[in-house]
C-alpha cells in the first residue's frame, strides 16, 4: 500500500495548479485509511502559468500531471525518439501516467531528472523534429 | 478480432476457470496468476474475470486488426507496439492494424493481456479457459497458434481509457514478479499426510530452498532438493486433490498442483499452498528456489482478505487514473 506522501509543499502546490489547469475548486482524497479536503484559494485559482519553452524550433515534451517522474527510457540528448513513444511515466500516488513525445526527433535537451519531483506542464525534454 | 502472428512457447484464452466441477472430473484451469489477469480486466473497464490471454515466456506477437484497448499485466516482458515500448501493468489504446510484440520476461513467467470486452471465445462448461489436458474451451482447446484469429467482445460504455493510457506503479503496489535470483517465499497449510513425514524431513522441507524443475508446467510445478521420507510406507487409496495440493510422490521430491491440476491422486499430501500464494508461485520461473513455510487456516484467510484488499485499493488507484486521463 502506499504511504502518504502528500506532506511536501511543492506537491501540495503542484495538486493545486493541476486542479486550477482543470477549473477544480474543491479536492477529495479517500484511500480507506488517510483521507483529505483541500480547497483552493482564490489565489490559487490563476490558471497554471505556460512553460517557457527553451527553443523555438523545438517541441515540447511536458508533464501531463504532477508526481514523481520516471524515466523509462535512457533519455539523453542525441537520443532518438518517436511519435506516441511513453519515454517517461509520472507517478501520482500508485498509479503511472505517460509522458508522450508528440514528434519523432531528436533529444535536444533533458529537463527533468529522474525521481525528480514535476507539476503539471513541467518541461521534460525538448525534441528536435525530423527534418527541422 | 485480434491475429496470433507468433504465439510464443504456449499462449492460451484464460479467464478465472471452472470452479465447483472437480467432483465430475472437471478441472479448475484458468490463469495461473489470477490477481495479474483481474487486475489486467479492471484495466480496460472489463468484468474481473472476462477471457484474456496467458503469454509464457514471451515470444507472443499479435496483431490488432481493429482499434482496440488492451492492458499488459504479469511478467514484465519488456513488449512493444509497433516498435514503441510498452511498460508493464499498462492499459493503453492500439491502433487498427498494430503489432504487439512480446519478449522474454527478465524476471515472471507469465504475461497476462486483457482486451476491453474481453476475448469472444465460446463459453464452455460456465468458462472461457482453455483445458490443455481436455481439450476444450478457450479458442479450439488448445494452445494458440500463428494464424489465429479470435473476436472481441463488442463494449457498449467504452473502456475509459484513451490514446497513451495509463499504468500502475509496480514497485509501489508490489506486482513485480521476484527476481530469479531470490528465493520465491510460498505459505501452506498443513494436509493430511504431514505428520506421516519423518520430523527431520519435515524440518528439511521447511528450511531449504527447493528448486523448480525444467519440466513443471500449468498442470504441476516438480522441485529438486534433498529427498524427504515418510515415517512408515502409505498406501492410500485416489482421492480428490485441487490446486495448490503439495504431494510427495515415491521418488520423495515433493510438486506442487497448479491451475490444470488433475482433479483426483493418491500420493500423500503434505500441505496446500494458500490461494494467496499460488500466483506468486505460477511466477517463479523454472530452475529458481522456492522457499515454504507451515501457515495456519485463520493466517490463510487472512492473507487472501489482504490480496482482496490490494485489489480494491487497485481497482480505486484505476478509477482514479481514468478520471485523471479524461
Amino acid at each position: 500500500m502506499s504511504e502518504n506522501r502528500l506532506i511536501q509543499p511543492e506537491e501540495l502546490a503542484a495538486l493545486a495548479h493541476y486542479a486550477s489547469a482543470r477549473s477544480l475548486t474543491h479536492l477529495e482524497y479517500s484511500d480507506g485509511k488517510t483521507s483529505f479536503e483541500m480547497s483552493l484559494a482564490p489565489n490559487e485559482l490563476a490558471p497554471a502559468q505556460a512553460p517557457e519553452q527553451p527553443d523555438s524550433t523545438t517541441i515540447p515534451v511536458k508533464a501531463a500531471s504532477p508526481g514523481h517522474i520516471t524515466l523509462l527510457r535512457e533519455l539523453v540528448p542525441g537520443a532518438l525518439v518517436k511519435n506516441g513513444e511513453i519515454i517517461a511515466a509520472v507517478e501520482a500516488g500508485d498509479v503511472r501516467m505517460p509522458i508522450v513525445c508528440a514528434t519523432s526527433g531528436t533529444v535536444a535537451s533533458v529537463e527533468a531528472v529522474d525521481q525528480q519531483f514535476v507539476s503539471y506542464g513541467t518541461f521534460v525534454a525538448a525534441i528536435i523534429p525530423n527534418g527541422a | 478480432m485480434i491475429r496470433i502472428v507468433q504465439p510464443g512457447p504456449q499462449c492460451t484464452v484464460q479467464d478465472l476457470g471452472r470452479k465447483g466441477l472437480r467432483k465430475i472430473g472437471v478441472g479448475v484451469v484458468g490463469a495461473l496468476d489470477t490477481f495479474a489477469l483481474r487486475i489486467a480486466n479492471i484495466m480496460v473497464g472489463n468484468g474481473e474475470g472476462a477471457a484474456g490471454l496467458e503469454c509464457t515466456l514471451g515470444g507472443t506477437e499479435i496483431v490488432f486488426e481493429q482499434e482496440t484497448t488492451f492492458a499488459l499485466t504479469g511478467a514484465d516482458p519488456a513488449a512493444t507496439l509497433d516498435g514503441l515500448p510498452v511498460p508493464a501493468w499498462w492499459v493503453r489504446v492500439a491502433p487498427q492494424g498494430a503489432t504487439l510484440k512480446l519478449a522474454m520476461p527478465r524476471s515472471g513467467m507469465r504475461s497476462y493481456i486483457a482486451f476491453a470486452g474481453g476475448l469472444d471465445v465460446p463459453l464452455v462448461i460456465g468458462s472461457r479457459s482453455t483445458d490443455l489436458k481436455g481439450g476444450f474451451g478457450g479458442h479450439n482447446g488448445r494452445a494458440l497458434c500463428a494464424g489465429d484469429q479470435i473476436g472481441i467482445v463488442k463494449t457498449g460504455s467504452g473502456s475509459g481509457v484513451q490514446g497513451a493510457g495509463f499504468g500502475l506503479a509496480p514497485a509501489r503496489l508490489g506486482l513485480q514478479p521476484v527476481e530469479r535470483s531470490q528465493a520465491t517465499d510460498v505459505r501452506f497449510v498443513a494436509a493430511a499426510e504431514w505428520t506421516e513425514l519423518k520430523a527431520s524431513s519435515r524440518d528439511l522441507f521447511t528450511s531449504t530452498d527447493w528448486r523448480i524443475e525444467p519440466d513443471s508446467n500449468r498442470v504441476g510445478y516438480r522441485f529438486t532438493g534433498a529427498p524427504l521420507e515418510l515415517a512408515r510406507p502409505l498406501e492410500l487409496l485416489s482421492h480428490g486433490i485441487l490446486p495448490g495440493t503439495i504431494q510427495l510422490p515415491p521418488s520423495g521430491l515433493p510438486m506442487v498442483q497448479m491451475g490444470d491440476a488433475n482433479t483426483c491422486g493418491g500420493y500423500p499430501k503434505l500441505g496446500v499452498v494458500i490461494s494467496a500464494d499460488l500466483p506468486k508461485l505460477a511466477q517463479a520461473s523454472l530452475g529458481t528456489a522456492v522457499r515454504f513455510s507451515e501457515c495456519t487456516v485463520d493466517e490463510a484467510r487472512s492473507a487472501g482478505a489482504e490480496v482482496e484488499a490490494r485489489l480494491q485499493h487497485i481497482t480505486r488507484c484505476i478509477d482514479l487514473a481514468k478520471r485523471m486521463a479524461a
